[in-house]
């Protein structure tokens, strides 16, 4: 018998609450997140792992009168960490940065049950007391398969239960064993462990500074780890590491070291589940293959593929947009009636409806579309076509440094990057993951639609007719993705400096989600988005007001207003520096004043151009207002401001800049702040470079 | 391999992150496989393990050597 228990001593002996954490854990895929539901229901919460972008999900558990919390850990194969997500599952079994869990369920997939169980053994190893919860039982039994629970129990020396998250079977005996449990709790038995692992832990220890003792089963960790951050617990630096692992697993020789514990624990395995299963004579092929086979066609996979993303973008597109037109217009209502009721108090006025109903109303906007990404992203993911779309668009992502996963949050993109940014839940490969945030921005998304057309409708359409303007407006919408992936290549090839992860991807078998996994997800992600980007986003719109109405002018004139602000006048002061791409001082005030949202500009132009009240939305009024203005000073005085050059060079500009503050908000909670700020950076460099080249390559060919 | 055919994995060579995943997943000498397909432009390949379906890029899937079935 091997295994001492794990450093931290048992919660509730010393707690004073009635509290004790169970931690949830299984490989990918195997309902885990089904069961978590399962057991805590509406009271869940999801938070940060401090230092990491992983989400932590914590859930009540209630029996009787005692409240356990539920930890749901990432889904991993190993605790040998090969990803973030691996890396927090062992951090918190092990249980140095926090407390230990008195109990851990290990959910293992009913017809993959060797494979579950190494990470059971692993966590056995730890000390931890486990139960191992074998689940989608019902399609075991539908496959013919039976499972000798009691069989496999008194081999592991743990309780085993057989259960069906989704349609509850077991659900009542799980409860019963969690109880027991907690009462009494069970470990695995495993075999001891070979001389040669002992000698190398006795090496091992003598190595480590004597003021950080870590247990045997740490030390094997170290062992067996790819880079343990046990090695950060006891103060190793990081320098010396490789040198000391290469040491140690020198003591390994009968196999190659980074097998061993494979080797080890799969050999156990073997024998304790001889007899446990039994298969039916005839194997059924399952339906998953015979589905496989279309959806994964060369020809047939990838219609069907683009037929189905096309649906998730023009949901996301168009099908929002009746609800986010009433957001928008009951926000329009509040604001009147506001208005009216503050009529006399105008600076108030001024701040509540042009500033934080206005704020409000644009954070609420979003979440139609935010609800039908969570939809459509849970339902790829929960049935497992996820999985094969990842599979069918690798190649095209591979070699910049992403995968296939990136495809679905890059087209969502196209609509609205917050969504988009938000699909990125879906890359485990953190590398991966943060350069698709990294680009998503400069995905053509919808509104920079406005701008487009004001601008090709009003000189390239005039000049060169319709088909040439399609084409302008086409070719807009592809700049970004044609220079979003050499961006990425740049950025993973000289920039990150994270090591990427291979793509291994399990491909389930097609499933039905339950409706109430759909449920909770969609519900928590909106959640999620109004409680961390909400509050920033309202904050800058805030902001952006008072640069936009401090300090007030004495005249009446809404464009003498503009004018004197202070984003007014940083746009007079700031013109030199977009004089190069041609643009005049009005010009540089409306560029200034959509950086919080592009939309903006349309509508500031309209303010400073002077239009009339009913006319500022209306394009064709601002085209015109727009072609006959003409430079009123400088070397260009007297030539009109919009030629072919400038109308091309503001679109290139919106096509590359970072003008959301939505965006930036969600992008910092997603990325971390550093990388926002990253993002502002380079997308605002990039559009100013690029602007100023269409400017001046334009003029002197035209 | 080619499409469809089965066989056995022989030997992993063990290099960093990429073999341990291999291993997590439950490949290991001994297991049986089956090249199911790849995708549309080559690249990353569809097999059938003993411990259910997998997909990997032709790199990692260098890392096993296979002793195919006649």
């Amino acid at each position: 018998m091997k295994s001492s228990p794990a450093d931290s001593s048992s919660p509730h002996a010393t707690h004073k609450k009635v509290q004790a954490t169970i931690a949830l854990m299984g490989n990918p895929n195997t309902g885990k997140s089904t069961l978590f539901n399962r057991l805590t229901g509406s009271r869940q919460r999801v938070g940060n792992y401090p230092g990491v972008t992983v989400s932590k999900k914590t859930g009540v558990f209630r029996m009787g009168f005692n409240r356990y919390e539920v930890v749901d850990l990432p889904g991993a194969y190993s605790l040998a960490a090969s990803s973030p997500d691996e890396r927090i599952a062992s951090d918190v079994l092990i249980g140095r940065k926090s407390e230990a869990p008195a109990l851990a369920i290990c959910t293992v997939d009913a017809t993959h049950l060797q494979r579950g169980l190494f990470l059971a053994c692993q966590i056995a190893d730890l000390g931890v007391p486990l139960i191992i919860a074998v689940n989608f039982i019902d399609e075991a039994t539908a496959k013919g398969l039976s499972i000798d629970t009691r069989l496999l129990s008194s081999r592991l020396g743990v309780p085993v239960v057989a259960i069906s998250a989704k349609t509850g079977i077991g659900l009542g005996e799980l409860r019963d064993v969690i109880k027991k449990s907690l009462d009494e709790p069970a470990r695995m038995q495993l075999p001891p462990w070979s001389e040669e692992v002992q000698r190398a832990t006795e090496f091992l220890s003598t190595r480590i500074p004597s003021n950080h003792k870590l247990s045997d089963a740490e030390l094997r960790r170290i062992l067996f780890d790819n880079s343990s951050s046990l090695l950060d617990v006891a103060g190793y630096p990081t320098a010396d590491r490789p040198g000391l692992l290469k040491e140690t697993r020198g003591y390994l020789s009968a196999i190659h070291p980074l097998s061993y514990e494979s080797h080890a624990h799969h050999g156990f395995l073997e024998k304790a589940l001889d007899r446990v299963v039994i298969r039916p004579s005839a194997e059924v092929a399952p339906a998953s293959h015979g589905i496989d086979r279309v959806l994964t066609d060369r020809f047939f996979g990838l219609l069907i593929f683009a037929a189905l993303m096309y649906l998730v973008f023009l949901s996301i597109y168009s099908f929002a947009s009746p609800a986010m037109d009433a957001i928008e217009a009951g926000a329009g209502w509040l604001s009147e009636v506001m208005g009216a009721w503050l009529e006399p108090f105008p600076f108030l006025r001024s701040l509540v409806c042009d500033g934080i109903i206005a704020g409000v109303g644009g954070v609420i906007v979003f979440l139609p579309q935010i609800f039908l990404l969570f939809f459509f992203v849970s339902l790829m993911e929960d049935t497992g076509y996820m999985a094969r779309a990842a599979f069918l668009m690798d190649r095209l992502f591979g070699w910049c440094g992403l995968n296939g996963k990136s495809f679905v949050p890059l087209l969502s993109s196209y609509a609205c990057a917050i969504p988009g940014l938000y699909a990125t839940r879906t890359i485990e490969d953190p590398k991966a993951r943060l350069l698709t945030i990294l680009i998503a921005p400069l995905m053509s998304c919808s509104a920079r639609l406005p701008v487009y057309l004001l601008m090709v409708g009003a000189f390239v359409e005039p000049v060169y007719g319709p088909t040439i303007a399609a084409l302008t407006l086409l070719f807009f919408h592809v700049i970004g993705l044609l220079a979003a992936l050499p961006i990425a290549w740049v950025v993973n090839r000289w920039f990150l400096k994270i090591p990427p992860q291979p793509f291994l991807l399990e491909m389930p078998p097609y499933r039905f989600p339950a409706v109430s996994d759909l449920f909770w997800r969609v519900w928590n992600g909106g959640k999620d988005f109004l409680q961390r980007a909400g509050g920033i986003i309202l904050a800058l719109s805030v902001i952006i007001w008072a640069l936009l109405s401090f300090p007030v002018s004495t005249s009446e004139d809404p464009a003498a207003q503009v004018e004197n602000s202070y984003l007014g006048q940083a746009g007079k002061a700031l013109q030199p520096l977009f004089a190069p791409a041609g643009y005049d001082w009005k010009l540089t005030i409306g560029v200034l004043a959509s950086f919080p949202a592009r939309e903006v500009i349309v509508s500031t132009l309209g303010i400073i151009y002077r239009l009339e009240e009913g006319q500022t939305e209306d394009p064709e009024s601002l085209a015109t207002a727009m072609k006959n203005d003409t430079w009123s000073g400088g070397p260009l005085a007297g030539q009109p401001v919009f030629t072919l050059a400038t109308a091309l060079s503001i679109m290139v500009f919106f096509a590359f800049c970072m003008q959301c503050a939505s965006t930036l908000a969600v992008a910092a909670r997603e990325a971390g702040t550093r990388y926002a700020v990253i993002m502002f950076v380079y997308m605002t460099a990039l559009a100013w470079v690029a602007a100023v080249l269409t400017f001046q390559l334009v003029s002197l060919w035209i | 391999m080619g499409y469809g055919q089965c066989g056995v994995v022989s030997e992993i060579h063990y290099d960093g992150p990429a073999s341990q995943r291999l291993l997590a997943l439950g490949l290991r000498p001994g297991c049986r496989l089956k090249f199911l397909r790849d995708a549309p432009l080559g690249d990353p390949m569809m097999l059938e393990t003993t411990s259910g379906v997998i997909c990997l890029r032709r790199t990692e899937a260098g890392l096993i050597r296979v002793q195919t079935d006649p």
